[in-house]
């Protein structure tokens, strides 16, 4: 059984037409698909996942399960269930009205700030400055990227909690952020991360989503 | 070396060996008809990790003046040969470099 989504006990039907097996606790219910053992997962059920759950999302409040929790059979992802259910009933109140918005901020020179040599260093010396010159770049794009990092959660002007971030996870991305927001909060957010976007000359602003609170949910 | 400067390479040292447990599989899964090659993805980029641990420290004890220029050449020079021989090993098997520092960059 593959778990993909928790949703209130008075949600529970919400998967019948989505072909999701239902599993109820007292205080939340579990929608799943049948899994068989040993099957290999590949990108279509990733993929398929993702749409699962936001075809749940677009109808009740829930949180997502990530992909590959698995369970032997709906009675083993009962008994989970039941373990945990006063913990997603309260994550579930939370989130589960809220959406996730993916916000990425690209440099605008792809993280390439100065051009790297592929030509040998021509002494140990020559090797290691060559390495201290990369290092101080990159600690200037931290520094930069924490700025920009702050800036994007003064305009998103929401909860702490409801924002996390990681700032140069790749060499092309000054910061990845993650935000949870109610619907009708969205188009004002995304006119005002445009107009951050257009004061950036460093920067290229990508918002995606709505999606169900993905980065926000554990629910393993 | 002051308490400070020990306790700040403490952490530091914990954080990489918090990387390194991320650069580690669960689980290795590996092609039985391909086992020489996901082995030695796996073995270079845990070298090449190691041997980015060693350049930083390089690099810093550099900065801060604590090595002499003699063991500024000779850790320098090392830690070329070392990058070199590991894209020589890769590209042996048919890996390609920038996938090693992806996998590297990915458990930061």
């Amino acid at each position: 059984m593959l778990l993909r989504a928790i949703v209130a006990p008075d949600d529970a039907t919400v998967g019948d037409d989505l072909g999701l097996t239902t599993v109820s606790g007292a205080a939340v219910a579990a929608l799943g698909s049948p899994w068989d053992k040993g099957r290999v997962a590949g990108e279509p059920d990733l993929l398929d996942h993702h749409r699962i759950i936001q075809s749940v999302f677009e109808r009740v409040p829930c949180l997502p399960a990530r992909f590959g929790s698995v369970f032997p059979d709906e009675d083993a992802l009962h008994s989970r269930l039941v373990k945990r259910e006063v913990d997603f009933a309260s994550q579930l109140a939370r989130l589960g009205h809220r959406c996730e918005l993916a916000i990425t901020c690209a440099w605008r020179d792809n993280g390439v700030s100065s051009p790297v040599s592929i030509v040998p260093a021509s002494s140990g010396r020559a090797y290691l400055e060559r390495g201290l010159q990369r290092s101080r770049g990159d600690r200037e794009r931290e520094v930069r990227a924490e700025a920009i990092a702050a800036r994007l959660r003064t305009e998103l002007a929401t909860e702490p909690a409801f924002v996390r971030h990681r700032t140069c996870p790749r060499p092309a991305v000054a910061v990845s952020m993650s935000a949870l927001v109610t619907r009708d909060e969205i188009n004002g957010i995304s006119s005002r991360l445009e107009r951050v976007g257009a004061q950036l000359p460093d920067v290229t602003i990508v918002v995606q989503g709505p999606w169900a609170p993905y980065t926000f949910a554990v629910s393993k | 070396m002051t308490a400070p400067e020990t306790a700040k390479i403490e952490l530091e040292l914990r954080e990489e060996i918090a990387r390194l447990r991320s650069l580690l599989p669960e689980r290795i899964d590996l092609d039985p008809d391909d086992i020489e090659r996901g082995l030695a993805g796996l073995v270079l980029t845990l070298v090449e990790f190691l041997r980015q641990v060693l350049e930083r420290q390089a690099i810093r004890r550099m900065e801060g003046g604590t090595l002499s220029d003699d063991e500024v050449e000779r850790v320098g020079v090392a830690l070329m040969r070392l990058e070199q021989k590991i894209g020589e090993i890769a590209a042996q098997f048919g890996l390609d470099q920038d996938d090693i520092q992806l996998r590297i960059g990915a458990a930061s």
